[in-house]
């Protein structure tokens, strides 16, 4: 048989040149890690983590916001890695332990299913990006239970992309998009990015064949002086994405401003819900006043490790008070956060090689 | 988070499928995709259906990045 990732890496020698190409998911980061990916390829081409992981990338005011409904008495469902994500004060973990009725769901679907079972009020603590969204639109636009609501802390991915391109604090050249999130909304929203700021872009999957692809194929871009959005992912991306998925969101969700962990406010990049479903959201339902929060613990660099501009080698913490099974960090929480990645799969990838 | 895996429908009751990820069987909600059958495949996403899939699309073989590769060499 032929061996395709030698093929592949051939061709990306033959045209190797110094690029900074982002990816903005932790699916992403994980098959790089896991294969080995960065050993692969030639120094000068640089492959770095944005924020990929959603749950991640909500802020301790979010969390802040479902410990004040924990301890108030509700039942707060939510995705596993959420529990230990830290707040000003703790995290859900910690609310659990002391009593609070806290429940780990696969999905807002299991959320619905337990409001369906109990008479206690039963929030869902919604992270998640495009991907997951439509999920919790769904359940929403269908009219849950009238003791089920929703915390949504769903985050876009495109305008995090525009802030990290204007910042420029990170400088990258490149974007590996994300394929599920592209999935729902398609490759069109990328586009202004090589149209505005010459940024080649390519769409892809998660097996590494697919990432090695990805990384030619914008090299390619680069070489022929051609930045535009090209889907190398196209057995699970339309060009147009789910539609009906669209739809669902827009009916249910408007875009706001929102800080994300490690980012200031960034504009319209997070999705609340519309006032004809208010009383689904949580945070009216229960009128969560505005919290005095406060970013994460000293000494932990999640901030710049999301914004791609430091790896988890660079944080003092790191493998020692910070590992899997003692988290300081939301990104070593998670098991798609950059940290925790590096944690498990750290040596088979050496940074310091020249 | 955004993990999302091919399945193959075996069953359809209104908007409740059964699914076979070869081998384990999970129900996942179809209200997110439209003109579902059985055996066609499905990408799940958190216990619903994201994107319907042909049969080979769904299988993430390696002859699809051989032939891949080719297109990209016509291109050159």
């Amino acid at each position: 048989m032929k061996n395709l990732t030698r093929e592949i890496v051939e061709r990306i020698e033959k045209i190797a040149q110094p690029v900074k190409i982002m990816h903005v998911c932790g699916s992403h980061e994980h098959t790089i890690m896991q294969h080995g990916i960065r050993t692969l390829i030639p120094p000068e081409v640089e492959v770095v983590a944005g924020p990929g992981c959603p749950v991640c990338c909500v802020p301790s005011r979010e969390v802040d916001e479902i410990m004040y409904l924990a301890k108030k008495g509700v039942t707060v469902t939510t995705f596993g890695d959420m529990l230990r994500v830290p707040g000003t004060n703790g995290c859900l973990a910690d609310a659990r332990a002391e009593g609070a009725d806290v429940r780990i769901v696969y999905g807002v679907g299991n959320a619905v299913e337990i409001a369906n079972k109990v008479d206690n009020e039963v929030v869902f603590m919604a992270a998640g990006f495009e991907t997951t969204a439509p999920t919790t639109a769904s359940e929403i636009a269908q009219g849950p239970p009238e003791n089920f609501s929703l915390l949504s802390c769903h985050r876009l991915i495109p305008p995090a992309l525009k802030f990290l391109i204007e910042s420029g604090e990170v400088n990258l050249t490149a974007l590996i998009e994300p394929g599920h999130v592209s999935t729902i909304i398609g490759t069109k929203p990328y586009e202004v990015f090589s149209e505005k700021y010459g940024i080649p872009q390519v769409v892809a999957g998660f097996n590494p064949f697919d990432v090695l692809i990805a990384i030619y194929l914008i090299l390619k871009q680069i070489k022929d002086e051609n930045p535009h959005v090209q889907n190398e992912y196209k057995r699970a991306v339309r060009d147009d994405g789910n539609v009906k998925a669209q739809e669902l969101m827009d009916e249910v969700f408007y875009i706001k401003n929102k800080e994300w962990r490690g980012f200031p406010s960034i504009p319209d990049s997070v999705y609340e819900i519309r006032d004809m479903y208010s009383q689904f959201n949580a945070r009216e339902k229960f009128d969560i006043p505005e919290l005095e929060s406060k970013e994460t613990v000293t000494g932990c660099i999640c901030g710049p490790i999301l914004r791609g501009v430091a790896r988890p080698e660079d944080c003092k913490l790191f493998r020692e008070e910070c590992n899997p099974v003692n988290p300081i960090g939301a990104c070593m929480v998670s098991k798609e956060g950059t940290c925790n990645i590096a944690y498990r799969y750290g040596s088979l990838n050496d940074y310091s090689a020249p | 988070m955004c993990i999302a895996a091919p399945a193959r429908i075996l069953e359809i009751n209104d908007n409740m499928a059964t699914v076979d990820f070869g081998g384990v069987r999970q129900q996942v909600k179809l209200d997110l995709v439209s003109d579902v059958e059985i055996d066609k495949y499905v990408l799940v996403h958190s216990g619903y259906a994201i994107e319907i899939l042909t049969a080979e699309e769904a299988k993430d073989s390696l002859e699809a990045w051989d032939e891949l590769l080719k297109v990209m060499d016509e291109e050159e």
